[in-house]
C-alpha cells in the first residue's frame, strides 16, 4: 500500500488523506515523501467515537536480511500528549516526522490505560478493532500549526546541512572533469593529438568555469544585500515592458534544456501579457530586476505540468505588478512562504522525466531582489494548490516619462 | 575485455570515464539517465559491471540500483556507485542496497582503471 500512495506533501490535506485511508478501517495509515529523503506517516481515523489512544509507530526495514516484522529501526511517538481528549474527530491526523528513508513496513501498536502494548496490525494486513476505553482526539487547528512548525524546523536544520552538501557536490562535479581530463592530457603512455589536446583543454576551461560559477553563487547567497543607496549610479529607470519580454525570450530558447514534461502538449506554452497602451517603468539595478524575473519564470516552467507558463505585466495603483503562474503541481497549504527559504526544494511531478533541479536559491533569490527595491514577491493562493507568483514593485512616475509614453503612443 | 556500463548524466564525465576504461581495454557502454540504463537492461544489454552515479535528475541512482537488484536478469551483475556525495547515509544505503562498492569524484583515471578491474575481477572468482 504504502508504495501506491507515495506522494509528496508539505502539509496535511484532508481530502486526500481520507480519500485515500478509506480501507483501513479503524486506524488508517499514509505514508508520504516530503522533501526527498524524508518519509512522514500520517496516521488518522476514519470513524468517529471512541477510539484507540494515538499509536505510536515502528517501523521496519525491509534491507535487513530477517524475515518476518523486521527489527524496528525506531519509535516515532507523537510529539504531543492527548490523554486528556476523549473523542477522535473524523478524518483527523497525527504527523510523524522521520529522520530517514528506511521504512516500507508499518507495525501499529497502540498503548492501552495501563500501558499494555498491542500490535494491531501493519500495514499489509488487516487492522483489527479495539475495545473502547481508550480514546484520543487531536484539536484541527494545533494539527495544523503543529504541521507547518514542524516544516519549519526541518527546513532550518536542513539549510545548514544542505548548504555543505550543495558545496560540496556542485564542487566536485567540475573538478571530476577537470581532474580527469588534465591527466589525460600528462599521460605519458600515450599522447593525445592536437585535437583531443584543443577538446580536453576546453572542458577543462568551461568545467573550471562552472566550479567558479557555483562558488559565486553559493557565497552570493550570503551577501544578498543591495542597496539603491549604496549604488546609487547603478540606479536606472528600468522599462518592464521590454524586460519582461526579453526574459520571456531568454526562457522559450532555454527551456529545453530544463524539463522535458512527458505528455500530449511538451512544449512550452508562454504567453507574455502586457499592457497595450502604457510603457510600466521602475527604478533600479537592471541586472537584478531580469534575474529576479528570471528566476520565478524559470521555477514556473521547471515545475508547470503540461507547459503552459503566463507572465502578466499590469499597473495596479503605485505599483508595477508582475504575475507569473503556470500549471503545475503548485504550491501546497502552508508552504507558501517556505518556498522563499534558501534551499528549498519543491517536489518533482512524476510527469517531468528530466529536470535538472538547481540549487532552490532561485525563488530566495528574487525575492530579496525585490525587497531591496521597495517592492515584495509572494505566492498568492488561487484554488486548492494553484495560484501565482506576484512580483510588486514601486512604479516610477516622472514627467520626462510621461512625455516618453506620449511619444511611443503618437510614433 | 568485459562490459561496462556507465549510468551518467553529466556529459563531461561520462565521457572520460567512457575514454579512460577503453583505453584500458574495456567495452564501455553509456546511459545518460536512469531511465535509459533501465531501458538498455531490458533491452538485453549484460554488462559485466555497472558504474552508477547517484545524484541524476528524473529516477537517481539508489531508485535504479533497487530495479536492477530486484530484476532476475540483473541482480547478478555488480554495480558501484560513483558520487561526488558527501553523504555517507547516502553510499551506505547503496551498499545496503546491494552495491558492491562506490569510487567518490573526484576521482584519478588510473585509480578509476584500478578499482574497475578489480571489481570485475572479484566477480569472477
Amino acid at each position: 500500500m504504502s508504495h501506491e500512495i507515495l506522494r509528496n506533501i508539505i502539509s496535511y490535506d484532508q481530502d486526500t488523506f481520507t480519500q485515500v485511508t478509506r480501507h483501513y478501517g479503524y486506524v488508517s495509515a499514509a505514508v508520504y515523501r516530503l522533501m526527498g529523503k524524508k518519509l512522514i506517516f500520517v496516521l488518522g481515523s476514519e470513524l468517529e467515537g471512541e477510539k484507540p489512544w494515538p499509536p505510536t509507530a515502528t517501523f521496519s526495514s525491509d534491507y535487513t536480511p530477517r524475515k518476518g516484522p523486521g527489527l524496528p529501526v525506531g519509535w516515532i511517538k507523537p510529539p504531543f500528549q492527548t490523554e486528556t481528549r476523549k473523542i477522535w474527530p473524523k478524518g483527523v491526523s497525527f504527523y510523524f516526522p522521520v529522520q530517514e528513508w528506511s521504512a516500507t513496513k508499518l507495525i501499529f501498536v497502540v498503548r492501552n490505560a495501563v500501558g499494555k502494548r498491542t500490535k494491531i496490525g501493519d500495514l499489509d494486513g488487516p487492522l483489527e478493532a479495539l475495545g473502547a476505553g481508550i480514546s484520543a482526539s487531536i484539536d484541527q487547528g494545533e494539527m495544523r500549526q503543529f504541521v507547518s512548525e514542524a516544516h519549519n524546523l526541518e527546513q532550518m536544520e536542513r539549510v545548514t546541512i544542505d548548504l555543505q552538501l550543495m558545496i560540496d557536490h556542485e564542487l566536485r562535479t567540475p573538478l571530476t572533469s577537470v581532474v580527469g581530463y588534465a591527466e589525460l592530457l600528462l599521460d605519458p603512455k600515450k599522447n593525445p593529438d592536437k585535437k583531443q589536446v584543443d577538446d580536453y583543454s576546453n572542458i577543462i576551461l568551461d568545467e573550471s568555469n562552472k566550479a567558479l560559477k557555483a562558488v559565486a553563487k553559493l557565497t552570493d547567497l550570503f551577501k544578498m544585500h543591495w542597496s539603491p543607496e549604496e549604488n546609487s549610479q547603478l540606479v536606472e529607470s528600468i522599462d518592464m515592458n521590454d524586460i519582461c519580454s526579453e526574459v520571456c525570450e531568454i526562457v522559450k530558447s532555454e527551456a529545453e534544456k530544463w524539463s522535458v514534461p512527458i505528455g500530449i502538449n511538451s512544449q512550452l506554452n508562454l504567453s507574455f501579457r502586457k499592457p497595450s497602451d502604457q510603457r510600466l517603468t521602475i527604478k533600479g539595478h537592471l541586472p537584478l530586476i531580469r534575474n529576479a524575473i528570471f528566476e520565478v519564470l524559470k521555477n514556473a516552467v521547471m515545475y508547470s505540468g503540461h507547459g503552459t507558463v503566463s507572465l502578466t505585466l499590469y499597473k495596479s495603483e503605485d505599483s508595477v505588478v508582475v504575475d507569473i503562474e503556470d500549471d503545475g503541481v503548485g504550491v501546497s497549504q502552508g508552504a507558501e512562504e517556505l518556498i522563499f527559504l534558501r534551499f528549498f526544494q519543491g517536489p518533482l511531478d512524476r510527469s517531468m522525466k528530466k529536470v535538472k533541479r538547481g540549487l532552490g536559491v532561485g525563488l530566495y533569490i528574487a525575492r530579496c531582489i525585490s525587497e531591496q527595491h521597495g517592492g515584495s514577491l509572494r505566492f498568492i493562493r488561487g484554488a486548492g494548490r494553484s495560484g501565482l507568483f506576484r512580483f510588486i514593485l514601486p512604479i516610477e512616475v516622472s514627467a520626462e516619462r510621461q512625455d516618453s509614453v506620449n511619444l511611443t503612443q503618437a510614433g | 575485455m568485459s562490459e561496462v556500463l556507465v549510468v551518467e548524466d553529466e556529459e563531461h564525465i561520462q565521457r572520460l570515464v567512457k575514454i579512460v576504461l577503453e583505453k584500458n581495454g574495456h567495452q564501455v557502454s553509456t546511459a545518460d539517465t536512469g531511465e535509459e540504463a533501465l531501458e538498455k537492461l531490458d533491452a538485453g544489454l549484460k554488462p559485466q559491471l555497472i558504474l552508477l552515479d547517484i545524484m541524476m535528475p528524473g529516477i537517481d541512482g539508489l531508485q535504479v540500483l533497487k530495479k536492477v537488484k530486484s530484476n532476475q536478469l540483473t541482480k547478478d551483475i555488480p554495480v558501484v556507485m560513483l558520487t561526488a556525495l558527501a553523504q555517507e547515509s547516502v553510499v551506505l544505503q547503496g551498499i545496503k542496497l546491494g552495491a558492491k562498492g562506490y569510487i567518490r569524484k573526484p576521482f584519478h583515471p588510473k585509480d578509476l582503471v584500478e578499482r574497475v578491474t578489480s571489481f570485475l575481477s572479484e566477480d569472477q572468482k
